[in-house]
């Protein structure tokens, strides 16, 4: 109902129960008080409860011996053994975390981008298999699909005692072993080397793609920069005194030792994760792609561009600015995602705090501590994502 | 892809071989995929043990539901199936009508027929088949405003929560014993109803110009969306209960899934909704403005309808992620269709039953989502030509 | 409507929500357990739902077990009446918080009594049901022999267990290094382990013995002779609630002591005609035991009817008509060389 006031009353002063202002400020008042009173009376309950229950608040069960091992991993490269603290093995845990989602989000988009460029291939076959394999694991649980890779997949392969050996390296449903480069004891550490040469490789990449932008050529700067790397290395190992040994994984009395090791569980989550979240990708990568206007196409073909270059060279880049945004979402859903090595054992940081809010009955503690590691996780990556899109935005005016 | 007709040779070149580049894909991808069919058939036909889908077929639907008890499920399925058909009925009363859906419905009840006789499904199955085709031609018939059908169907999801549950004098089931496909669709659907009207205030007050209010949304729907779903689940059963004061009634497991999956969904149901709300023309807002409705009147008679319409497409896809996230109540131990195909695979029984429980719960989980998000298709389609 | 409804409605919810306040703030009642359940006329016991002999869900809905029989023994006490119960299947990892957030009155579920759960999880145990110890079982063509042969195997066992914690102490105190594996439940557990994807499993022997005795092929499996640990089971429930625990534990209590004393289920009616003041007492017509912990004072004539005396209920659910068949050992009668061993009713 519209009470419309006489108009003789619009000349004087509003009353303060009719102005806007005061009004939204009532208004937010009672709101905040609302909101503070749920959370008060939420509060009084918690606190009651907790103290019935005689339950503490404190985290300094952090510091105390964990007593649990966790089956792979480290605390960011620090070995970790069950007499170490609960904050040290949610460290493992974190690192296993970054390191499965890490790699995810590597390989799927690799995976989403040649399926969604596949989905419009004029290749009858090939844009059928895509839409196939898209239709497929998007509408599927990542769950069942976890459960899957991993019973029905990974642990199917040969027992231990039957592995499959190829070239010094084994696979079995008990991991996959490779010969592996190991600091041999008591020399100098190699760490530092191959830290060197990353920034190197990477500041040699980032200026000769920018020499190559600015005087419009088209040197192979990926190669360059990847013999960068390789001379560096080389350079340290005998500098050093050759301070790495190959580690061969050979057969023990129970399953096989040595080497660098891929676990089943590490496994079956990555391929999980990258499957599901590259039918995902492969969506956006069509629907950015097609997003494309169908004349830069055909004046691309018309100056003598083949398919690849079309696609790479003018294409794909136009359709990045599509493709970001949503693109950040899945990489944001893979890292959420990864909560689900839960499932099939796989040590990851929700795991692991589980385990240490079991072992040490700080339950709550350990939940909190997850809810705030993974939204500093998620505001990571989506921070990162903006920045790009800042970056790539289209320039107008 | 152009079309030809009648010309397979010529659809081949176009298709398949146009380029030297193009026949070696195409061949190399045809062997590569036939070889993993056929070892997927042979695999199914041969070495897959599939009996253990009937054994279990029970318990993949129902879970531990007690067998007396199963009326409830039927009488809910049966009702079901007639407002579906009712609704079906309504909305292609100005076409004709269609008959492939009528043959497979009649497929469907001859199978059960000849499949399982005897069993209760035998008999219920052409009866919820023969509900839906009779709810059809009641709703050809009968003229029906909009609105019937949003009341028939808030009072039949009341009545068939109820049925599942509730005490009728000789003791309820307890939730404790719903499980597989029941618990899953009986999870996803509660959540999703449950969350729209919390999602439609979030975005509501996201959109506020009152900074308090706004930045309370605000932070909500970010801190859940930046979380795993199964953060949220573990947080709400642990933490519900001590929310609330000790002697007030305990809310079971299935309860306290439902609040957090709910609080999940809003979070991103806020942002749908806010999607629609922005793509309602500001001049909608300013007309309404104009003819003296108040700023509530506007966001509820004008611009709220009208940005609603717009996502149901979207609403629907949620409801499809939903509906496969329901799963994740299987991590904190309730038996759900993931739950039960667990127990089922972990059956000393059925050892060395590796992949057909996750392949079968794969065809099911498929069924339901694909065909949601054909219809969320159809729906959009039918928005867009409607505008 | 216009902005003085807006206000009045404000005002209107804030005097709503305040009074709703003042009644749903918790109260630091010293409100024993018991009234709750005896309010609520029914118990809810949290229980394993996968762990033959010891608490098992069947595909009809139905709970069976040596710790569900406990259960039932609890709800006879308090209501004279066995059904009266809700079972809530719990997995390891979610037993102690189920108790600590009220979900469930009192927990049946093979759990090891420690120091360190009934000091700092904010539980209270109950009497020792079964006395237990940590074995490993093996496949039986594995080439170990001893626990110590597994060094450098994977052993796979489930999360948030004492079981995790004290393989790894073994190795340690051993010098063995065992990969040590974990799964939200011994199902997975099982599931691995059947896929050799670990060379052994671990967990509490008779936990091993109900696994090995319900699989497939039990003479695939070899339970090794060593036990690496203490682990007596036991009931527990929220802690500082003395009248409750009182209740729980003169449940058990009472079925060791019919034992003691000969009584079961089939004789015990027949028994309110026996002049031995021992068993007048245990029977309530003398002193009135039950009537201190908020009970009738025959209780435990309720409890031994409802699920017989210890020897009754270890016989139905592990004894040697089962498939289970774990000889009683520690868990005999005192008197037979056992540990069992109830204080008197007087």
């Amino acid at each position: 109902m519209v009470t419309s006031d006489p108009p003789n009353n619009m000349a004087t002063r509003v009353p303060f129960y009719r102005d806007v202002k005061i009004l939204a400020v009532i208004a937010q008042m009672v709101f905040v008080l609302l909101v503070a009173l749920t959370i008060w009376i939420l509060g009084q309950n918690l606190s009651t409860n907790l103290k019935t229950r005689n339950l503490s608040t404190s985290f300094e069960f952090l510091r105390r011996t964990a007593g649990f091992q966790i089956a792979e991993g480290s605390a960011f490269g620090v070995p970790y053994s069950s007499e170490d603290s609960y904050l040290k093995a949610i460290a493992v845990g974190l690192f296993n975390t970054l390191r499965v989602s890490v790699l995810g989000i590597v390989l799927a988009t690799i995976l989403g981008v040649v399926v969604g460029v596949a989905r419009l291939s004029s290749n009858w076959v090939v844009n059928r298999i895509a839409l196939m394999y898209v239709e497929v694991f998007r509408n599927t649980p990542l769950l069942v699909q976890l459960i899957f890779w991993y019973y029905a997949g990974v642990l199917t392969l040969p027992k231990v005692k039957q592995a499959l050996e190829f070239g010094g390296a084994y696979l079995s449903n008990q991991g996959f072993f490779m010969p592996w480069l190991v600091q041999k004891p008591d020399s100098i550490s190699f760490a530092p080397v191959w830290m060197l040469s990353i920034i190197l490789a990477v500041a040699t990449f980032v200026i000769l793609e920018r020499r190559c932008v600015n005087l419009g050529r088209n040197d192979p700067a990926g190669w360059i920069a990847f013999g960068v790397l390789l001379l560096v290395l080389l350079a340290g190992y005998f500098t050093l005194g050759q301070p790495l040994e190959l580690d061969l994984p050979r057969t023990t009395n129970f399953g096989i030792a040595g080497g660098a090791s891929l676990s089943p569980e590490f496994a079956a989550l990555l391929i999980g994760l990258v499957v599901y979240t590259a039918s995902f990708i492969a969506e956006t990568v069509r629907a950015g792609i097609q997003a494309v206007n169908k004349g830069q196409w055909e004046a691309a073909r018309a100056i003598g561009m083949s398919y690849s270059q079309t696609l790479q060279l003018i294409v794909l880049p136009q359709a990045l600015r599509v493709i970001i945004p949503p693109l950040g979402n899945q990489y944001l859903n893979l890292t959420k995602n990864s909560s689900l090595a839960t499932a099939i054992g796989f040590p990851d940081m929700f795991n692991v705090l589980n385990t240490a809010g079991n072992q040490s009955g700080f339950n709550l503690q350990t939940m909190l501590i997850a809810l705030l590691v993974y939204l500093v996780l998620s505001l990571t990556i989506s921070s990162f994502v903006n920045l790009y899109n800042r970056a790539t935005r289209l320039k107008t005016r | 892809m152009v079309k030809t007709k009648n010309d397979p040779v010529r659809w081949l070149k176009e298709n398949l071989f146009s380029t030297p580049w193009n026949t070696v894909l195409s061949i190399v991808v045809v062997i590569v995929v036939g070889l993993f069919f056929k070892n997927l058939l042979e695999w199914s036909f041969t070495k897959a043990r599939w009996a253990v889908i009937p054994a279990n077929f029970r318990l993949l639907m129902v879970g531990p539901y007690p067998l007396e008890q199963l009326w409830r499920i039927w009488a809910s399925l049966i009702a079901i199936s007639l407002a579906a058909g009712f609704s079906w009925g309504t909305s292609t009363r100005e076409r004709p009508l269609a008959r492939a859906p009528f043959v497979l419905l009649g497929a469907i009840a001859l199978l059960a027929l000849v499949w399982q006789f005897g069993n209760p499904s035998g008999t219920l199955v052409p009866v919820a088949c023969i509900g839906l085709v009779a709810g059809v031609f009641i709703g050809r018939a009968i003229k029906t405003e909009n609105r019937v059908h949003y009341y028939l169907w808030t009072v039949l999801f009341f009545v068939c929560v109820f049925l599942i549950g509730f005490d009728f004098g000789r003791g309820g089931v307890p939730s404790s014993l719903w499980g597989g496909l029941l618990l899953t669709v009986l999870l996803s659907v509660v959540s999703i109803v449950a969350s729209f009207p919390l999602g439609v205030l979030l975005a509501i007050g996201r959109r506020s110009k009152l900074p308090v209010v706004s930045g309370f949304c605000i932070v909500f729907i970010e801190v859940v969306r930046g979380v795993p779903l199964i953060a949220v689940l573990f947080m709400a059963q642990l933490f519900v209960p001590f929310f609330f004061p000790p002697d007030f009634p305990q809310l079971d497991k299935v309860a306290r899934a439902i609040i957090g999956m709910t609080l999940f969904s809003a979070a991103y149901m806020a942002e749908n909704v806010r999607g629609g709300l922005q793509n309602v023309p500001s001049g909608q807002d300013e007309a309404a403005r104009a003819i003296g409705l108040s700023a509530t009147q506007t966001l509820f008679l004008i611009v709220l309808p009208q940005g609603l319409r717009a996502v149901i497409p979207t609403i629907v896809g949620q409801f499809i992620s939903l509906f496969k996230d329901t799963s994740l109540v299987e991590i904190i131990g309730l038996t759900d269709l993931v739950g039960i195909g667990e127990a089922v695979r972990n059956n000393p029984d059925w050892l060395g039953v590796t992949r057909e429980i996750p392949i079968t719960l794969g065809v099911i989980y498929f069924i339901f989502t694909y065909s949601m998000s054909l219809a969320a298709k159809n729906l959009e389609q039918r928005l867009k030509t409607s505008n | 409507m216009n902005l003085k409804t807006i206000a009045i409605g404000a005002l209107a919810l804030t005097a709503i929500s305040a009074s709703i306040a003042t009644i749903s703030v918790a109260q630091t009642q010293s409100n024993s357990r018991l009234d709750v359940v005896k309010k609520r006329g029914k118990l809810i016991c949290g229980v394993n739902d996968k762990l033959a002999g010891f608490g098992f869900l069947d595909s009809n809905g139905k709970y069976s077990g040596f710790d569900v029989d406990f259960c039932k023994g609890v709800a006879a006490a308090v209501f004279g009446d066995a059904s009266k119960v809700d079972y809530v299947p719990l997995t390891a990892a979610a037993r102690f918080t189920a108790i600590q957030s009220g979900e469930v009155d009192v927990v049946f579920r093979n759990t090891t009594y420690t120091s360190s759960r009934d000091g700092e999880v904010g539980v209270d145990f109950g009497p020792i049901v079964f006395y237990d110890g940590q074995g490993v079982m093996v496949k039986s063509e594995s080439p170990a022999k001893r626990i110590t042969d597994l060094d450098g195997a994977t052993i796979c066992t489930n999360q948030g267990t004492t079981t995790e914690q004290n393989i790894n102490d073994y190795g340690r105190l051993k010098k063995k290094q065992f990969k040590v594996v974990t799964y939200s439940d011994f199902d997975k557990v099982m599931a691995a382990f059947d896929q050799g994807r670990c060379d052994a499993v671990t967990t509490d022997s008779s936990g091993l013995a109900a696994r090995r005795a319900t699989a497939a092929k039990p003479e695939a499996y070899r339970i090794m002779s060593e036990i690496i640990s203490k682990e007596p089971l036991a009931p527990f429930f929220a802690q500082n609630d003395s009248r409750w625990a009182d209740v729980v534990r003169w449940t058990v209590l009472s079925t060791i002591y019919a034992e003691e004393i000969d009584l079961n289920s089939r004789n015990i009616d027949g028994a309110k005609t026996s002049g031995d003041p021992v068993v007048r007492r245990f029977l309530g017509l003398e002193g009135n035991s039950g009537k201190g912990f908020g009970l009738t004072a025959d209780f435990a004539v309720d409890v031994v009817k409802a699920i017989g005396n210890y020897k009754e209920i270890y016989d139905r659910n592990l004894g040697p008509k089962t498939k289970l068949h774990i000889p009683r050992t520690l868990n005999a009668n005192y008197e037979n060389g056992g540990l069992l061993y109830a204080p008197p009713f007087r």
